[in-house]
């Protein structure tokens, strides 16, 4: 939305002052290896990088391995973080390549999953793992709408899983996106057009439960 | 965009929704969806998309969490050998609880103190832990004799009985004093013996400053035999940047609802000193508080001055000393 790039644009030119220069400091603390000041940082962006990671991996688990590494990495990289862009930014591109190393290690090995393996290009043939839609009489809808979308973000492929969990659940601006990913802004938003489209794909059957006769599934 | 068709409308479909197309595309695109029931529908779906989307329950991290990531740290850094030199790092890690705490509550501290007092050292590691005590820079000798009540800037605190609103209330300018604050509509006394320089916490609930933007405190305080009475409209919130020149026009209302207003537009607190009640209409022409304040009220025989503690207004007679910049002793 028009509002979120306002809102990104604020958010790193403007933050307040007071904010941008003790964050600095702190990033110039643990530069030096000052651990005590990293710790401040970790407390500031702890829980954007935890849900980033859960709502990547859906599970509360992995994220907390994804997370942690994260933050290890970033540690270990602060010497190349050159301050170009807001440090949110850089941690979101260390979670989001953790994530994906993670996912490549996982295709690595023989695994069975409920998932069918993604190719990280998109334009692969993707099988969707089927879940069984349950009856109407036992939803609850608020709860099963939630969980059924969480279940359609893991089904995406993972550069668009990406980007809807940067978008929607993190609330973050094109702008910004463009840059986690390394990609063109125009092409953050047609494929996040996309996954939307698939998104709504897969929540569109159960749509018709909620608000339609009943029927046997 | 003519003639739209559903593959130019799904493609557009997001831009559409966030409301970043064109008035003619938007337009094309709204009349597409009245003439076309699949796209209507994709529409809406897509639509209840975002609204789920942003309803998705946040995460927490796991107990310990950081703590887990700090130790994964330490042990990266024990892999490397460190060298002779590289002691002090160590030191610094067996302490950082420590350093980490007295950083979070030192440098709030020290925004709040310096945003007031801006001729106070700002050396954050002088800063004692602001909770429940009188933690402040250094004190200077002031000038002023007129007795003076100062209100820090609000901070928000988590006390043990939940979170509140911390004011730090000094005297200055007399040796010793009483002050009675009400807050809002709230019966609660708050009563304070004041010594001349030590600042003492005012600390509201948050649930009894009734979470508006702007604290209302009744203060009643005596001094030397002298008995004042005030009305002080504190702003919430930290020091935002809010622009010092504005332009508005506020409804014909009371002078408290009006001070009330200026606070929260300003983010500045503005004290109603012993001033009769009435109604005012303010407005703003490209001006600070202070410019439209004196613009309304001097010419009615009122006195708007501005010192680190905001502005006061009172009666011409007793107009308010000039900024007292003393501070209270740790």
């Amino acid at each position: 939305m028009a509002e979120q790039a306002r809102a990104f644009r604020e958010r790193v030119s403007a933050a307040s002052v007071e904010e941008k220069t003790q964050e600095q400091a702190l990033i110039e603390r643990s530069r030096r290896g000052d651990v005590a000041a990293f710790d401040q940082l970790v407390r500031r962006y702890e829980r954007s990088v935890f849900n980033t990671a859960y709502r990547l991996s859906g599970s509360y688990d992995d994220a907390s391995d994804i997370a942690q590494e994260a933050f290890v990495r970033a540690w270990n990289n602060l010497k190349s973080f050159r301050g170009d862009s807001a440090f949110s930014t850089w941690l979101y591109r260390i979670v989001t390549n953790v994530f994906l190393d993670d996912r490549k290690r996982k295709k690595a090995r023989p695994h069975r999953s409920l998932e069918e393996e993604m190719d990280l290009d998109e334009s692969s043939v993707q099988r969707q793992f089927q879940d069984p839609a349950p009856g109407p009489s036992q939803i609850a809808e608020g709860e099963e709408r939630q969980k059924i979308l969480e279940q359609a973000i893991q089904s995406l492929p993972d550069t668009q899983r990406v980007m809807v969990v940067m978008y929607h659940t993190q609330g973050l601006a094109y702008e910004e996106i463009a840059e986690i990913t390394n990609l063109p802004m125009g092409t953050v938003k047609s494929r996040l057009n996309r996954a939307r489209l698939a998104l709504r794909e897969r929540l569109a059957p159960l749509a018709e439960l909620f608000t339609g006769p009943e029927s046997p599934i | 965009m003519q003639d739209l068709d559903c593959e130019k409308f799904e493609e557009h479909v997001s831009d559409y929704i966030e409301g970043t197309l064109s008035p003619q595309q938007a337009t094309a695109m709204a009349e597409h969806a009245r003439g076309c029931a699949d796209c209507r529908r994709d529409e809406a779906a897509i639509r209840s998309l975002y609204r789920d989307m942003s309803a998705l329950p946040t995460a927490e991290p796991p107990l310990y969490f950081r703590e887990n990531v700090i130790a994964a740290i330490e042990r990266e850094q024990q892999n490397q050998k460190l060298a002779w030199w590289q002691l002090p790092q160590q030191w610094t890690r067996l302490t950082r609880t420590a350093v980490g705490t007295a950083l979070a509550t030192g440098v709030v501290a020290a925004v709040a103190w310096s945003v007031l007092l801006p001729h106070s050292s700002q050396n954050p590691a002088q800063k004692a832990d602001v909770l429940g005590t009188s933690a402040s820079p250094t004190a200077m000798a002031s000038p002023v004799a007129v007795p003076q009540l100062h209100l820090s800037r609000v901070l928000t605190m988590s006390s043990t009985d939940g979170p509140a609103y911390d004011i730090q209330v000094w005297l200055t300018g007399a040796d010793a004093g009483t002050a009675r604050f009400r807050v809002g509509d709230d019966t609660r006394d708050y009563r304070f013996n004041l010594q001349q320089n030590q600042a003492q916490p005012l600390r509201v609930p948050l649930s009894v400053a009734g979470g508006k933007p702007v604290i209302a405190l009744d203060v009643a305080w005596a001094t030397g035999g002298e008995n004042h009475t005030r009305r002080i409209f504190l702003p919430v919130g930290t020091a935002k940047t809010l622009p010092t020149q504005q332009s508005f026009g506020l409804p014909d209302q009371t002078m408290a609802q009006a001070a009330s207003d200026i606070a929260q537009r300003y983010g500045v607190s503005v004290t109603l000193d012993d001033v009769p009640e009435k109604r005012v209409q303010i407005n703003a022409r490209q001006e600070t508080a202070l410019e439209t304040l004196t613009r309304h009220f001097a010419p009615e025989g009122l006195s708007v001055t501005s010192s680190p503690d905001g502005i006061v207004i009172a009666p011409q007679a007793q107009v308010a000393s000039e900024t007292s910049v003393a501070t209270p002793t740790p």
